[in-house]
């Protein structure tokens, strides 16, 4: 199985609104560690400028923004799940074989 | 169990939420060039009116940043019942000059929730068992069952030994401390006649721990942000120079390396940076030699080679003197001590020395994870030499506000002239370490004992422990903060990153041990 990709925007704005705090609390959650692969990378556009949509986590297709670590185990856990089943994952298209 | 202040340590809660909120909008607000009277403006764009979002009100949390705007501009607190505008005064703060004064920790009253002081109390989980072990054990008859149902205790006569805590098999008694006063290791938070904490400030040695422990946000230090800013602002002459303490590694993310932190720095204003690490060793070195020193007066001829320079009558120890918290506290609860600590300066004026000998006119602002620094910076005679006091915090706002992205910028060239003792300073047991260590491979002394505590609990203990002679040590390395200063309230991330990145930085310097502080 592959891991699934979480980006947390290690950007000056993203690490004062709490970026590096949730790197912090996703590689703590044992449950979920072995499912992902953490990155903290810099801004990934201007959604995180001025720092009005700060922290942003990018979880495969997904973009989280105003972060949470509750929003993120979320939608991590959605897509553990999706890649388990082999439902489609958010924001792609269905693939009926793969069901 | 951890300290209270290790339990939230590296958390982004509601609390580090609206501190920085209102740093970033204070940022902005004097960025923008606005006018003093429109400071009572600024509280609506810091909250939501109508939409609280911390509190059971808005007009509560507008209170409660009325007074947080207040101690950011570094101005006192407005007395809640004289209805005085936030904007009063505010007019003085307005400036490059220095307004900070003491008392440098205050209680936000309208913040603060008067959660009962110390108590130790039955919750819900009580089975109202048949063995009942609570009662039994409990040495002062507390503890009945009313109507035969759960324990109860009788708080006039609980004397908080913890036994029924203990005994009770279903964990169902617990102890409530309030979290601020829980984090004080000198016992200086009181409750006022109406219930809400306050600060006994002849205890108080502003560690600030307090500050990130309470629940509610309720405590806060006052800021010389304002000011700093508007000397960045100012003229090219009037700029500032930035220390960065040893503890700045990492503090701006895991792509801010200290070349971008030192680019970030000088496009924000400052005239230069210099690492506090540099002071950190010139101060080894002097206590490294003092201690050599001793020895060679102590060991008259003839005598047996003694290499414990002084153990007699409770310790000659040498005491380390760049924790102004752990100074203060030494001080006053062991006035027998005072000699021991080391009157040098602290690693902070050391690096300011390095920088007004060549320009006496510059200013000098510490930037570091430290709120007990404000307070020694207002001490007389330091004032020649450090100017301001800004934590990691308050400048991580200002580059937000400036739109200055750490992660992207151009590293700029970090001078590497201290050495890894000096940059180990920030973590606990790296300033006794580094006196240690110097002392044995620069003046070949040998079987130095060190003995060190980090939180100013710890650190009562250990120098009761001292005066009692149960602990015996030639260096003593005292830490207000948990884990020393990369576990000071001032800091954005947690204590192991924080730690690591300390330590990969140390490993980095060129020298291991301080070759001299000429700068």
């Amino acid at each position: 199985m592959d891991r699934i990709s979480v980006q947390v925007c290690v950007g000056t704005n993203c690490c004062f609104a709490g970026g590096e705090s949730l790197i912090e609390m996703l590689e703590a959650d044992i449950d979920l560690i072995d499912f992902i692969e953490i990155e903290g990378v810099r801004c990934m556009d201007k959604t995180c400028a001025g720092g009005r949509e700060s922290p942003v986590v990018q979880i495969g297709e997904k973009r989280i923004t105003h972060a949470t670590p509750e929003s993120v185990i979320e939608e991590i856990e959605k897509a553990v799940l999706a890649q388990i089943t082999g439902l489609p994952k958010a924001g792609e298209a269905g693939d009926a074989r793969s069901l | 169990m951890p300290e209270v202040f290790e339990r939230m340590r590296g958390l982004y809660t509601p609390c580090t939420d609206i501190r920085r909120k209102v740093f970033a909008g204070i940022t902005r607000f004097v960025l923008a060039g606005k006018k003093p009277e429109d400071i009572d403006y600024l509280p609506f764009d810091i909250i939501d009116m109508g939409k609280p979002s911390y509190r059971c009100c808005s007009y509560r949390e507008l209170s409660i940043v009325r007074q947080r705007i207040r101690l950011a501009f570094g101005l006192p607190l407005i007395e809640e019942r004289n209805n005085m505008p936030v904007s009063a005064g505010i007019g003085e703060a307005f400036t490059d000059r220095k307004v900070l004064s003491a008392p440098i920790v205050n209680v936000i009253t309208a913040a603060c929730e008067k959660c009962p002081e110390d108590k130790v109390i039955v919750t819900d989980m009580c089975q109202s068992c048949m063995a009942h072990p609570c009662s039994i054990v409990c040495p002062v008859n507390a503890i009945s069952f009313p109507d035969g149902g759960q324990a109860f205790i009788d708080q006039k006569k609980c004397v908080k030994c913890m036994k029924c805590v203990k005994a009770c098999p279903y964990q169902s008694i617990t102890r409530m401390v309030r979290p601020c006063a829980a984090a004080c290791g000198v016992d200086a938070i009181y409750s006022d006649e109406d219930g809400y904490a306050a600060i006994d400030q002849a205890k108080c040695v502003n560690c600030g721990l307090c500050t990130v422990s309470c629940p509610f946000a309720a405590i806060s230090d006052k800021t010389e942000l304002v000011q700093i800013l508007r000397q960045l602002m100012g003229p090219e002459t009037g700029r500032p120079y930035a220390l960065l303490a040893p503890s700045f590694v990492g503090q701006f993310g895991r792509l801010a390396s200290p070349g971008a932190i030192a680019a970030g720095l000088l496009a924000i204003g400052f005239r230069g940076v210099r690492e506090v690490a540099l002071g950190a060793d010139c101060d080894t070195l002097l206590l490294a030699r003092r201690l050599a020193e001793r020895e060679a007066s102590s060991a008259a001829p003839g005598d047996a080679p003694s290499h414990a320079p002084g153990h007699a009558a409770g310790g000659a120890f040498l005491g380390t003197s760049c924790c102004p918290s752990w100074v203060m506290t030494a001080r006053r609860h062991f006035p027998d001590f005072a000699v021991n600590i080391a009157e040098s300066f602290t690693p902070m004026v050391e690096t300011a020395k390095l920088i007004k000998e060549k320009d006496p006119k510059a200013r000098v602002v510490f930037i570091g994870p430290c709120i007990a620094k404000k307070a020694e910076a207002l001490e007389a005679e330091l004032r020649p030499f450090v100017d301001h006091v800004l934590t990691y915090e308050e400048l991580a706002a200002i580059f937000v506000a400036k739109d200055i992205d750490l992660s992207a910028i151009d590293p700029a060239e970090f001078p590497s002239d201290a050495s890894a003792l000096g940059r180990g300073y920030a973590i606990a047991g790296g300033v006794g370490g580094a006196i240690v260590e110097t002392a044995e491979k620069r003046f070949g002394m040998q079987g130095i004992s060190l003995a060190k505590a980090d939180t100013l609990r710890n650190c009562r203990v250990l120098l009761a422990d001292i005066k009692s002679g149960k602990v015996q040590a030639d260096v003593v390395e005292g830490m207000a903060c948990p884990g020393g200063c990369v576990g000071g309230p001032g800091t954005l991330i947690g204590l192991l990153p924080a730690k690591s990145e300390v330590g990969k930085f140390a490993a980095a310097a060129l020298n291991r041990l301080p070759s001299g502080c000429d700068g």
